[in-house]
């Protein structure tokens, strides 16, 4: 595998989780801010910075999804299908974990 | 309780405790369930929810400009990533068996194996060169990083895989028990069973804590021990704090700030084992 493949690889990745990072970070700021302001749904408290984190948390299932699809897309079947078992663990232990409780 | 502790305090807590861990290149996780729970009196459950996504927000906030710079292995990542969160999702299912004191020893135990580390540098261990490239499945998971210093790439093979994959299930287990990004166990587990060396260790193991946090917020989430008015401070708190810390390095001597974390860890261990013994006291 070249070199510079895997480097366009690693700079998508940077981006993705930079982006997402910020994206998440300034909608759980704006919620945080709008609470003293008192401002009410859609705009303010609670579920803005509930959906901050939503966006956080998906965000490195997002990366793996990125990693199988390049995998795939440049022949190394085994890797993306690793990145795949990756996925499928992290689905079953949310829904899993979630109906233990 | 929680009324107790306002979003701007948690989130000055949680800048506080990332700089802190930041500017040691240690992530603020270690710190976040202590000063939640016994500082700002927060159910220990709740501090687990919080401090879990502070930990991913860390973990992918800080990735880029080691992706940029090579230092991170993707591919070992990945391999390792099936071990990390199969361990998260043991830890989601234990989680709600263990009781709470046990989950005070365990992480009284954590912080004080946390300070020994702290104590005794890492130094570079032997690590393999590779000067032809292996073959086989493995022989893919080695790469080369590039050294500033000598000016030149350098080659490196993975070691002893098993060992690593074995380390990193209880690494994962670990993380999603007690909400920290566990880089106790994932760099010992890279230095000494992959022979990696400690750049590539350190890079790929932040690359990883996103995605092994990610395997027991997504449930801690749906169980609702994710509350928005303490998650959201202490997340946005510990990227502004990590941040910070980056900075922090270039205004203080490295070996005064270790004696600082050193002594916050073993504060922060004995009132944690108190609690685990019943002797609680808030602040």
């Amino acid at each position: 595998m070249a070199a510079s493949t895997l480097d366009r690889l690693n700079v998508g990745l940077a981006r993705l989780l930079a982006l997402g990072t910020w994206t998440s970070c300034a909608v759980i700021a704006v919620g945080m801010a709008s609470a003293p302001l008192g401002l009410g749904q859609p705009w303010g408290g609670a579920h803005v910075i509930l959906s901050g984190i939503v966006v956080l948390i998906a965000l490195p299932t997002i990366r793996v999804t990125m990693m199988a699809l390049w995998f795939l897309w440049n022949g190394e079947r085994d890797f993306a299908l690793i990145a795949a078992l990756v996925l499928a663990i992290i689905l079953a232990s949310t829904l899993i974990g979630a109906g233990a409780a | 309780m929680i009324a107790a502790a306002s979003a701007p305090a948690l989130f000055l807590l949680s800048v506080g405790a990332s700089a802190l861990g930041g500017a040691l290149g240690m992530a603020s996780g270690i710190f976040i369930v202590p000063l939640l729970t016994m500082v700002a009196g927060i159910d220990v459950h709740l501090a687990i929810g919080a401090s879990i996504v502070s930990v991913i927000a860390c973990s992918c906030g800080s990735a880029a400009p080691f992706l940029n710079e090579r230092l991170t292995n993707v591919r070992l990542a990945i391999v390792l990533e099936t071990a990390t969160t199969l361990g998260a999702a043991s830890g989601v299912l234990l989680a709600g068996l263990i009781p709470v004191p046990a989950l005070y020893a365990a992480f009284a135990a954590v912080l004080l194996v946390s300070a020994w580390q702290m104590l005794t540098r890492r130094r570079e261990g032997a690590v393999i060169s590779a000067d032809a490239p292996r073959d086989g499945w493995t022989g893919r998971l080695d790469a080369v990083y590039p050294d500033r210093n000598l000016g030149h790439e350098i080659p490196y093979q993975v070691q002893r895989l098993p060992m690593g994959l074995s380390l990193m299930y209880g690494a994962g287990l670990l993380s999603a028990l007690l909400g920290i990004g566990s880089g106790v166990l994932k760099i010992p587990a890279m230095d000494a069973a992959l022979r990696l060396p400690i750049k590539v260790s350190s890079a790929t193991s932040n690359f990883m804590i996103g995605v092994t946090a990610a395997a027991s917020a997504g449930a801690y989430f749906i169980r609702g021990a994710v509350a928005p008015e303490i998650a959201g401070p202490v997340a946005l708190g510990s990227v502004v704090g990590a941040l910070l810390g980056a900075r922090l390095l270039v205004f203080v001597a490295p070996a005064r700030l270790r004696i600082v974390f050193v002594a916050v860890l073993l504060v922060l261990a004995a009132w944690m084992g108190l609690a685990a013994a019943g002797v609680r006291g808030g602040m």
